[in-house]
């Protein structure tokens, strides 16, 4: 390792080796073992680091533990889609499912053929009042085309 | 405590498991305090977070076994810092509530009058140095620094690649150097 590299490399993490980078520890004591300028700075850092610590934060006490699991437990967990049955969040294809809807389809397919096969509709069922396509185009403009 | 590793309790978790709840609420919540206070300069925010950030846990957790998702994704320590990071950074994004916590931590009452006012007042100057940051900056250093997350791990925090962790780092220890230059000549002067 340079010397600008362990620079930089302390200028980030720090004088504890623990916070560097693994694959640049072992680099980097092989240049403290040859290097006093890096003794130098390494030192330096540690100082630093000192001074930094010096702000430490107190742990959270076992009051503020046991009033979050008490809150929090209190609370309804949200349900797993893993653990939601297929059929609540999806078409349950199955046969045994679906054999209501397969024999009402049926039934109403049978009536519908014996129906237009027997001719038991009136004869006027359904005519008469017929609506001309061309009429639905043509509605909402005048004879030149342009809108009314 | 188990041996049991964040995971397995995440998974009991998701089942209903109070009891791993409470262990890993145990095993995380000094730290992930500890993350919201800096990234706050807030003690009772801070806490309000980690409260916040357990209760997504506890909610959430089912989900864990889905394999579906952020959520599982990532290792949860990651999950966990990346909700309470961006939770600290939206309320310290909100008008300030108290000039109250502004003063800090009450002394240590085993320490000496004289001692403890000094170490109350040079961790009020590193702290108020500390929350000047840009919020990334004050984000790595909280994370690498003081909490001892690896490079990688609080890039994957902070969205960001390893690199521009490091140069936020970099920055912020020059910013901090600049600023607690005088303090850190009488720190000097007073260490042993």
């Amino acid at each position: 390792m340079m010397i600008w590299r362990f620079r930089r490399l302390i200028a980030a993490y720090g004088a504890d080796p623990a916070r560097w980078p693994p694959g640049q520890r072992g680099r980097a004591a092989a240049l403290l073992a040859r290097s006093a300028r890096a003794c130098t700075l390494l030192a330096e850092a540690q100082a630093f680091d000192a001074l930094l610590m010096a702000d430490a934060k107190p742990p959270a006490d076992e009051q503020l533990a046991a009033a979050i699991i008490a809150r929090s437990t209190a609370r309804p967990q949200e349900r797993s889609l893993a653990a939601v049955p297929a059929r609540a969040i999806g078409v349950d294809w199955s046969l045994a499912r679906l054999w209501p809807q397969a024999l009402g389809l049926a039934a109403a397919a049978v009536i519908g053929f014996v129906v237009g096969w027997t001719d038991l509709l009136p004869a006027d069922f359904g005519g008469g009042d017929t609506i001309d396509l061309a009429d639905i185009l043509d509605a909402g403009i005048d004879d030149n085309g342009s809108p009314l | 405590m188990t041996d049991a590793t964040d995971e397995d309790l995440m998974i009991r978790i998701g089942n209903g498991d109070r009891v791993a709840f409470g262990e890993l609420v145990r095993r995380h919540l000094s730290r992930a305090v500890a993350v919201a206070q800096r990234v706050t300069g807030s003690r009772g925010d801070a806490e309000e977070i980690a409260q916040e950030a357990f209760l997504r846990v506890w909610t959430k957790a089912p989900h864990w076994r889905s394999a579906e998702g952020e959520f599982r994704a990532a290792r949860f320590t990651t999950w966990l810092y990346r909700v309470v990071v961006n939770l600290g950074i939206d309320r310290k994004r909100r008008p300030a509530m108290s000039a109250l916590e502004a003063a800090g931590d009450p002394a240590d009452p085993a320490d000496s009058a004289l001692r403890a006012l000094e170490k109350a007042q040079l961790s009020g100057r590193v702290a108020a140095a500390v929350a000047t940051l840009p919020e990334r900056q004050r984000a790595a250093l909280t994370l690498c620094f003081y909490e001892g997350l690896s490079n990688r791990e609080a890039a994957d925090i902070l969205a960001l690649s390893p690199g521009a962790v490091e140069s936020l780092l970099v920055r912020a220890r020059r910013t901090l150097r600049e600023a607690l230059a005088g303090v850190a000549a009488e720190f000097l002067e007073v260490s042993p």
